[in-house]
């Protein structure tokens, strides 16, 4: 339970704003590459942290991220002539490169001062395995490009996707941070039947938090009647990426297939989901995951199962099926998400033992974004760490063996 | 006319809010039975009072009616299992019973004492008739479930319908209480009479100008109004206003209407509406087609509605009022384009708008003794009122004698002198 205030402190990430300006601190994925499929091509909005971007593919090929309205009197840079290397406004024809700088302003005289003191909003990009990347925070503190493991990988082991979640980052983050939840709202049973995997055999694991510099390992712990453990661990990296386990619903169990997984707010009740679904050991079937995951968007990301419809959630199928009803992972933890409503109301929750890891998270983020202002440095920075050994494990550890020490580099 | 406080009183119903308080002390209509055609069927969602509920029939047969957030992290329990006696959240899989007790825990270890220690806010419901009545109050003040007449009808006497009513619950109430307006808003002509060269502003000022009057009972009040005023015979229409949201139309012949309109929430209400006999079966698919009930979208959304203009006929207005087909969506319309919530710090009213003034001075009266911390005798709550008792009536009578000596109000409900 949070009070008022922390629910409100956690979840409004606007200009302004202590968690906005929290996130603003760090790389964070902006869109797909493949939204801007060619040099001068058709610029795309961006909604990101409640700001109005736009984004373009230059002349060059290089990808400019721009507050979507003109600095001259505000319309869309959306509506732009992509060309020359700029964008150009259609209003009056001021036009404006990667750098916000204005390249031309045909409105003023010959040797006229002005286009020199007119800038564009411009934020830097990167365009890293299929996702644009952008950094919204202060120019003085750009932040080291995090050397996450699936990024090597692509696109022969990793795949990128982006899916429009329609409610606030945090509880769609909290969902990510959930591991009780997976054997319950994404059975491939209806909830009378299990199977024999043991995380169906017993829905309540131990669940245990460990602390990291880049945020915190999450286990989830099966002891077994012989004493030895079946143990799950994820990693959460501050402040928006999960990585699931190898073997997690909704990707291939005999293999070390993972999700990593960003949740972006794109405004206070809404989130771009990004997934990179990447194996550091075999290629991706992406087919595959495609169905078994129910990406299936239209061409502004929402997803077809979407809350208008009720997730085409099949009552029948609820019998003999699935406990969800609903088709595809991601649209089963998306409707639970957001049946939680536009910001779920923290101060009327019930924590369990099983939800640790989501109280960390909260603890960890809250005290980051209050710190913010005692310039104390943000969770996960540091450019010591190594973000290409930060991964996931399921384990089969002996008994008295503590999970804590399986698989971390720390 | 009120001032902006008292119209803030009377028509914010939300948790927390007086007028809330008041309607909380009753049992309302909260959906229809068929909305729940089923054991373990679909779960149903019912915003009510500005909060968001959830209805489900459970294995027995008996309706529950719980929050709709999980109280573990708030999911919808409209997508939820409904099974076993108990509707259980597709999320981590809480389990939790028409009581709002909490029967399952899989997330639990065994012999953890959590499950015992959380609830789901759970509302008492009731069954009767085609409607599923709840009561949203403190436990302690759960009063007696009224037994109006048309409760004990067969089912071929009585009939329950439910439309989305989009504006305030208030001005829907002040539409009907006003008499008035049904000659002259639901005015029609026939062809006939059209091509005579009737017409229809040439308003008869006997129909137009009831007199009117009020008469306070122990469940609310009576209201009449007395047409052709000055002629020896005079045309009377009694209703009665049944605190805080239910009016009693008719009969007209044998056939009555009890209306509800309950807040969903501040600038919409659900219309309750059931048609009955108490002598003969009714024809309910007739009425439906005629009034306009017949053509509601799945939300029960009228068709035609404020989005539409709905669907006014400007040809029509020769022969109808209105231009608009169908009473209720007449009624509706009239009501909706009031705006969300009327304001009636802005308002004109006149001598036939009296059951309006004595509807708000009684809501207001009585909220505002709630809110002072008194528990004042609500109106309708005795369970000695003879709830089968109220009701109107439609008659002729001379000019001599009184519309309350010529429809005599039962002694056990007249207000104490």
């Amino acid at each position: 339970m949070l009070s008022k205030e922390d629910n409100e402190l956690l979840t409004r990430t606007g200009p302004g704003t202590p968690m906005g300006a929290l996130l603003r601190r760090y790389w964070l994925p902006a869109l797909l590459s493949e939204e801007l499929p060619e040099p001068d091509g058709r610029p795309v909005r961006v909604p990101l942290l409640g700001e109005r971007l736009v984004a373009f593919r230059d002349s060059s090929g290089q990808v400019g991220l721009l507050e979507e309205a003109c600095p001259h009197r505000g319309a869309s840079l959306a509506l732009g002539r992509n060309e020359d290397g700029a964008l150009r406004c259609i209003y009056h024809g001021w036009q404006f490169d990667r750098s916000g700088r204005c390249t031309d302003m045909p409105t003023e005289r010959p040797g006229s001062p002005f286009p020199e003191r007119v800038r564009a909003q411009a934020y830097p990009t990167r365009e890293i395995a299929g996702i644009v990347w952008a950094y919204l925070g202060p120019p003085d503190r750009l932040p080291p490009f995090p050397d996450f493991v699936w990024l090597k990988l692509y696109p022969a082991r990793a795949a990128a996707f982006k899916i429009l979640e329609e409610c606030n980052w945090a509880q769609a983050l909290e969902g990510g941070l959930d591991m009780a939840h997976a054997p319950i709202l994404h059975r491939s049973a209806p909830w009378s039947v299990r199977d024999d995997d043991v995380r169906q055999r017993n829905l309540a694991p131990r669940h245990e938090v460990q602390l990291t510099p880049y945020g915190l390992r999450y286990g989830a712990i099966w002891d077994q009647d012989d004493g030895a453990q079946h143990v799950r661990i994820i990693s959460y990296i501050a402040p928006w990426w999960t990585i699931t386990s190898p073997g997690s619903f909704g990707s291939r169990t005999t293999s070390a297939d993972r999700v990593a997984n960003a949740w972006v707010p794109r405004d206070d009740v809404s989130a771009w989901h990004f997934q990179y679904y990447f194996n550091p050991e075999q290629p991706i079937d992406v087919p595959w995951r495609i169905a078994t995951a129910g990406y299936e968007v239209d061409e502004h990301y929402r997803k077809l199962r979407n809350r208008d419809n009720g997730y085409l959630q099949d009552a029948t199928a609820m019998r003999t099926e699935s406990v969800s009803g609903i088709r595809g992972v991601i649209t089963q933890d998306h409707a639970v998400n957001e049946s939680q409503g536009p910001i779920v109301d923290r101060t009327k929750e019930h924590l369990a033992a099983c939800d640790v890891a989501a109280i960390a998270m909260r603890k960890l983020l809250l005290d980051a974004a209050r710190g913010l202002g005692d310039d104390q440095p943000p969770p996960g920075l540091d450019p010591n760490i190594s973000y290409a050994r930060v991964l996931s494990e399921t384990i089969e550890a002996s008994a008295g063996v503590p999970w804590q020490t399986v698989g971390c580099w720390d | 006319m009120l001032t902006r406080e008292d119209n803030e009183l009377l028509t914010r119903t939300g948790p927390g809010t007086p007028m809330g308080a008041l309607l909380r002390r009753y049992w309302l209509p909260a959906l229809l039975s068929e909305e729940l055609p089923e054991p373990d069927g679909r779960p149903v969602r019912v915003p009510l009072l500005g909060e968001r509920l959830v209805a489900y029939r459970d294995s027995t047969g008996q309706v529950g009616l719980l929050e709709e957030a999980c109280p573990h992290r708030g999911a919808s329990l409209a997508l939820g299992r409904n099974e076993d006696g108990a509707l259980r959240c597709i999320y981590h899989g809480w389990q939790f019973d028409r009581a709002g007790r909490c029967t399952d825990m899989p997330t639990e270890r065994p012999g953890s004492a959590f499950p015992e220690r959380v609830r789901a806010q759970a509302y008492p419901t009731r069954e009767i008739a085609g409607i599923v009545w709840a009561y949203l109050g403190p436990p302690d003040r759960q009063p007696p479930f009224p037994a109006y007449e048309w409760m004990g009808l067969p089912a071929e006497r009585q009939r329950a319908w439910k439309l989305l009513h989009e504006c305030n619950y208030l001005q829907a109430l002040e539409r009907d209480v006003n008499l008035a307006h049904v000659r002259i808003a639901h005015r029609a002509l026939s062809e006939r009479k059209v091509a005579a060269g009737a017409r229809l502003a040439a308003l008869d000022r006997q129909d137009t100008v009831p007199d009117v009057d009020v008469e306070p009972t122990r469940y609310g009040f009576r209201y009449a109004a007395i047409y052709r005023p000055d002629e020896a015979e005079q045309q009377v229409r009694v209703a009665a206003f049944v605190a805080p949201c239910l009016l009693l139309l008719g009969p007209i012949g044998d056939h009555c209407v009890a209306m509800a309109f309950v807040p969903r929430d501040d600038e919409s209400n659900w219309h309750f509406l059931v048609r009955y006999n108490v002598a003969a079966p009714i024809d309910a698919a007739a009425y439906a087609a005629t009034r306009g009930l017949a053509e509601l979208g799945p939300d029960f959304r009228k068709r035609r509605n404020r989005d539409n203009d709905y669907l006014q006929d400007r040809a029509a207005m020769r022969r109808s009022f209105n231009g608009i087909a169908g009473v209720i969506v007449e009624d509706h319309a009239l009501a909706e384009l009031q705006g969300p919530i009327a304001d009636r710090t802005r308002e004109t009213l006149t001598a036939t708008d009296a059951p309006i003034v004595a509807l708000r001075d009684l809501l207001l009266r009585h909220v505002r003794q709630l809110a002072a911390g008194a528990e004042p005798a609500l109106p309708g709550l005795d369970p000695a009122l003879p709830f089968g008792a109220i009701g109107g009536a439609t008659l002729t009578k001379p000019a001599g004698v009184a519309w309350r000596e010529a429809v005599p109000l039962h002694p056990d409900l007249a207000a104490p002198a």
